[in-house]
């Protein structure tokens, strides 16, 4: 139940952030992705398929935003999820670099999908929009995820319920 | 493919891919309308509860900021605005001498108050040109107040105006409406007064005070002040004619000295309103007890060691009543 409870925060937390705090800290416009180092952690830590649950849930928050697209952030979510759950198992998944590169990866999935449907843009225009926004985000996101995700994966695999009773001490 | 279909719904993964893609084809299949009530609804349910407070917070950080900014743009357009109100008063003033100095054909020279002299009592002015822009001790000095004085002294570039507050300078004055001749002077302590002015003459508070040009040294019709109060003296010998000056020396920044040019031509004595019946003044007028702005009565040795007093119809006197030091 706890851990649902947190899915659904980080889900919600990852779209909130995304959508009214992150362009603050953009960096000559170019903004890290917080739903693709929450999804990359969430396919990290809990496998395949909730890392695809996930993705899907944070893509149809992020969809509610954009509702003319509706359903493409959430198939870019669910491809993000599936995508890292698949690569868990190829990956040394404990170490930082693998997780670090992994969330890169998934902001240069997302990308697209963000590029054709809410922003509006042609096919033919990517590979500029990629050069000048696209690899400096996922750069961008790939050093935030150096700092969030062992943190978001230890906040997810804590137990408060063994702390407030008190487990693990004598 | 039964069998294949088992095997397929065991990975629990693949059955939550399945699912999330029948969500997501649903969600890109829904009618626009339904979407945007979807999307509508879930962020003003989810996310606008605390995107409003975050907005704001944004604002105050942003508003303190800008608050920096303004209070720093404020002072500098605080010192503008003194600048140009400053700008806007000395235009003001040299626009009213413009107006001045084309009402009559004289030679004027433009000169702005530079000090005045320092103490309690100080009636004197200093102004920023002197005889190296042609003025000479003797000059008269005059603003949009009327008559400010004459110059003392004359420097390089400064020279010393003797003001009609100064106790030593006399200006032979006239009732602008009944013509009355009188000798005014500033009394330290009593305020200015109008001398040597006949019992029975026609002056009333109110009446303008013009120089009359007969001293020879002031010119004729520069304004000195209004009739404040006229009564006679106690002994009958004359009028007490307290006068109120139309200089105001705190208010003067600009003057024009009179440097040469045609003086305006000397007013005809023969005023129709001379020969208007006067009110007498009554008994009971006389003794009434003076108020303290009214200048104490001059005694009558004074009027006689400077030639007399003027009469209203008589002709100007031979001497120059306008005596400086």
């Amino acid at each position: 139940m706890i851990r649902a409870a947190k899915t659904l925060l980080a889900a919600w937390l990852a779209v909130f952030l995304q959508s009214s705090v992150v362009h603050f800290i953009g960096i000559g416009g170019n903004v890290p992705d917080l739903l693709a180092i929450a999804i990359a952690a969430k396919s990290i830590r809990d496998g395949t398929a909730r890392g695809t649950a996930f993705g899907a849930l944070a893509g149809f928050l992020a969809d509610c935003y954009h509702p003319a697209t509706m359903g493409l952030l959430t198939m870019s979510g669910l491809a993000a999820g599936w995508l890292a759950g698949i690569l868990r198992e190829r990956v040394y998944r404990e170490q930082l670099a693998s997780q670090v590169a992994l969330a890169g990866g998934l902001a240069l999935v997302r990308q697209p999908f963000e590029f054709l449907g809410p922003a509006g843009g042609a096919l033919g225009d990517y590979p500029w929009f990629l050069l000048r926004w696209g690899l400096g985000s996922a750069l961008y996101t790939a050093a935030l995820a150096a700092i969030l995700m062992p943190r978001l994966m230890d906040w997810w695999a804590a137990r408060p319920s063994a702390r407030l009773a008190g487990g693990g001490r004598d | 493919m039964r069998s294949l279909t088992r095997k397929v719904w065991q990975r629990t993964d693949v059955a939550v891919l399945a699912a999330c893609l029948t969500a997501g084809a649903v969600l890109l299949a829904l009618p626009a309308s339904w979407k945007e009530a979807l999307g509508r609804s879930v962020v003003a349910t989810v996310f606008a509860p605390l995107e409003k407070p975050l907005a704001q917070l944004r604002s105050l950080a942003a508003s303190r900021t800008e608050n920096k900014a303004l209070r720093q743009e404020l002072s500098w357009v605080s010192l503008e605005n003194a600048s140009l109100r400053q700008a806007a008063a000395e235009n003001s003033a040299l626009r009213e001498l413009l107006v001045l100095k084309g009402r009559w054909q004289w030679s004027l020279a433009a000169a702005e108050v530079s000090a005045r002299q320092p103490g309690i009592f100080a009636p004197d002015l200093v102004v920023d040109k002197g005889t190296a822009d042609g003025l000479r001790p003797g000059m008269v000095v005059i603003s949009t107040m009327g008559l400010v004085g004459r110059l003392s002294g004359a420097e390089g570039r400064a020279s010393f105006v003797q003001t009609v507050f100064h106790p030593d300078l006399r200006v032979s004055a006239i009732d602008t409406r009944s013509r009355v001749l009188g000798i005014i002077k500033h009394q330290a302590g009593k305020g200015m007064v109008m001398d040597r002015v006949p019992l029975h003459s026609d002056v009333r508070p109110g009446d303008t005070l013009v120089s009359s040009g007969y001293g020879g040294v002031m010119p004729y019709g520069l304004m000195l002040g209004t009739v404040e109060a006229a009564r006679p003296d106690p002994l009958k010998l004359r009028v007490d004619v307290g006068v109120r000056p139309s200089l105001d020396l705190n208010r003067l920044s600009q003057v024009l000295v009179i440097t040469g040019g045609a003086p305006p031509p000397l007013p005809s004595l023969a005023a129709p309103d001379t020969l208007a019946p006067k009110p007498r003044p009554k008994r009971s007028a006389a003794a009434a007890p003076r108020p303290d702005s009214l200048p104490a009565p001059e005694l009558p040795d004074s009027a006689s060691q400077t030639g007399g007093a003027a009469p209203a119809t008589s002709p100007p006197p031979p001497s120059s009543p306008e005596a400086g030091p």
